[in-house]
This record gives C-alpha cells, structure tokens and sequence, in this order.
C-alpha cells in the first residue's frame, strides 16, 4: 500500500466531493495492492491493471454508496473481487475456460471449475518458482483462491475477508484451510525442490 | 508480610502452567508456514506508469457514452425492428385518426334540409269566421282570500267608558 498522505476521513470526504485531488491520492495509495491481488487471482497482468482501473471508475461513480463507518480498504477490495469474477465469468462465456468438470461432489461446480488461464509476464514473475506458485494458484478453484489470495499475499485479516466475499467467519476460515491444502498438493514437487523433503 | 505470603502461594504463571492444556501445532504447521512464507515471496505487481491518466480518460469516456448511444438506432438495427417500428406507427396513426374523426363529427356533419310541407303554415279556413274567433280570456289573477280566522281585525266601536268614582249602574236600577 502506498503511503497515504491524508486521514481516510479526509480522503473519502473528498471522493465525495467528486474531487480529482482525492481519486488522485486514492489511486496513488492502493492501485499497486489491487492491481496485485488482481493479478494473483486472475493469473493475467493485462487483465489485472484493467480490473483495478475498472475498480477505481466504480469507486468514482458509486462513492455515493459508501457507508459511513466502513473501512474504504475493504471496500476497494470489494469491488475489485467483484470486478475480477465478473472477468472469470466473461473469460467461461468466451471459452477460455472448460464448461464441464468431473467433480464427483457436484456443489458450486460452475463458481469452481479451475482457471488455468495463466499468462506468466516475465516481467513480473521472472524467476521459475513465482511462476511455479502462480500456475498453481490458478488450479485452485475460485472461492478458495480469492481467499488464500486476500489472507497469505494481501495480508487482510479474516474478518475483512469476510466482509469483502460477503460470508461468515467460520466459511472464511474453511476456504483459506481448503485451499491451502489444495496448494500445498499442487506445490508438493516445488516444496521437495527447495526445502529437501517431501511435506506429508 | 505480603512477600512472604507471595512466595508461599504458586504464582498465576505456575498455576496457569500447570492446570491448562497445553495447545499443540497442528499436523500440518510446517506445510502451512512453508505455503505461506512462499506466497509472501511472489513478487508484489505494480501498477503501470500511466495508470492514473488511463483511468481518467476511461472515466471520461463513460461519462460522455451516456448520451450518444440513443443516436446509433440506424447503422445496427434488423430489419424486424424495423418492421415492429412499422407497424407500431401505423397502428398509432390509426388510432389518431380513429380518435381524431370521432371527436370532430358531430360539428362537420351537414343536416339534410327540411320538406317544404314540414315548414309551412296552413291554417284551416273557417277559423277566419268571426264567431269561431274567440276573444281571447284575459287572464285572471287569482286573489286568495283570506279567512277571519287567518286574520282578525281590530274592532273600531265605542267601547264603554267606565268613569271611576261611580259604580256602575245595574239594569234594574234604570
């Protein structure tokens, strides 16, 4: 997060006021973690700086709808899942993604079918293990990734995750624990190569 | 005195050690912290230089996208539109004019001019004679009467005079 150089009262006040000063500063604090978390979770870097763009335009125009009294971090993460699902979603009607899957268990089977659009840009992953962590990520089912994505890379705490997906605590909790578990099965070979024995 | 009181009795940490359970990592507490010492070291993505202008220049474009879109109707339009265009405007046209004829009849409809044996006078000929030409009653105006009983005027006789100081006469007397 950039450095902000005004309270978030202050900022939001602004953002009001439909004052370019603050959608300035606001972009200048937070585009870099939106464009991040975006582009860990949507595997595209193209696609992640147009989400969080896409985030701040709706900011500018729903401002409006702010809710005194919430934390305007959350809110931007917010909208930038939102946006970012919507991407998923256009991507599956596009073909880019397989419609169907052999998933035994049959629950949420459209909302998980894996995204294995990974556009690696060297530029950003350039060593061959980010990429390696990247191309996993993008096997984990959605509702799992966003969450390992907004807890172990973004740093937020659970109960802002809960707030940013709109679900309980205890739901937060389990989808970081599943999908953990199904990156650590994913990474099991790297986990061998760097740290010398293979994790149970 | 409270020293020694205090070195006798165990402290809340022996307590607490020795009466609480003590809590274990989970099974996979390596894995876990391995995961996420991994994440933590993807690189942090950064937005491109000219994020900022780019997001205000696409701002401005969906600000000025609001109006113009009502004026694209020609160049994508199937031609079903067209015809559900059309016969809209002709069943619109014709209730116009359905409504338009009905409320203006009644004041443009020319009436059919009268038989002449409709309009003129015959008067029979013996009503010239003059007995059967009657003077014509002249109207009398009903008085109402009025009852006594309605109305009662006041008498104008002499009444007696009674003259005080002399009682009055008895008819035997005269």
């Amino acid at each position: 997060m950039g450095r902000a150089t005004m309270d978030e009262q202050t900022l939001i006040e602004l953002l009001i006021e439909r004052k370019e000063e603050g959608f300035r500063e606001l972009m200048r604090v937070y585009k870099d973690d939106l464009v991040n978390f975006a582009y860990r979770f949507l595997g595209s870097y193209d696609d992640a700086v147009d989400a969080a763009q896409e985030t701040f335009i709706r900011v500018f125009r729903f401002i409006d709808t702010f809710q005194q009294g919430a934390r305007l971090r959350t809110w931007l993460y917010t909208i930038a899942r939102n946006v970012a699902l919507s991407m998923l979603e256009k991507r599956k009607q596009r073909g880019m993604l397989p419609l169907t899957v052999s998933d035994e268990e049959g629950q949420e089977l459209e909302r998980e079918i894996p995204d294995e659009s990974y556009m690696p840009d060297r530029a950003v992953d350039a060593t061959i293990v980010a990429q390696q962590i990247q191309k996993a990520l993008m096997k984990v089912p959605p509702v799992y990734r966003e969450a390992v994505v907004l807890r172990d890379i973004e740093g937020l705490s659970y109960e802002e995750i809960a707030d940013v997906c709109q679900v309980e605590l205890g739901t937060v909790k389990s989808r970081i624990n599943r999908g953990r578990s199904m990156l650590q099965e994913l990474l099991r070979d790297l986990y061998e190569e760097l740290f010398g024995n293979k994790s149970s | 005195m409270n020293d020694q009181s205090n070195r006798q009795q165990p402290s809340i940490e022996e307590l607490l050690a020795g009466q609480l359970p003590r809590a274990e990592a989970p099974a996979d507490f390596e894995d876990v912290t391995m995961l996420r010492l991994l994440l933590g070291q993807l690189p942090r993505v950064s937005a491109p230089e000219n994020f900022e202008e780019e997001v205000l220049t696409r701002l401005a474009e969906t600000k000025k996208r609001k109006f113009p879109r009502r004026l694209r109707l020609p160049q994508s339009r199937s031609p079903w539109h067209w015809l559900a265009a059309g016969a809209g405007v002709a069943i619109l046209g014709g209730a116009i004019y359905y409504f338009a004829t009905r409320t203006t009849a009644p004041t443009s409809e020319v009436l059919p001019p009268a038989p002449a044996e409709q309009l003129r006078l015959v008067i029979p000929t013996d009503t010239m004679l003059e007995e059967t030409i009657k003077k014509p009653a002249l109207p009398t105006v009903e008085t109402t009467k009025r009852t006594p009983d309605t109305f009662t005027q006041p008498s104008t006789a002499p009444t007696k005079r009674i003259t005080p100081g002399k009682p009055p006469l008895h008819e035997d007397d005269e």
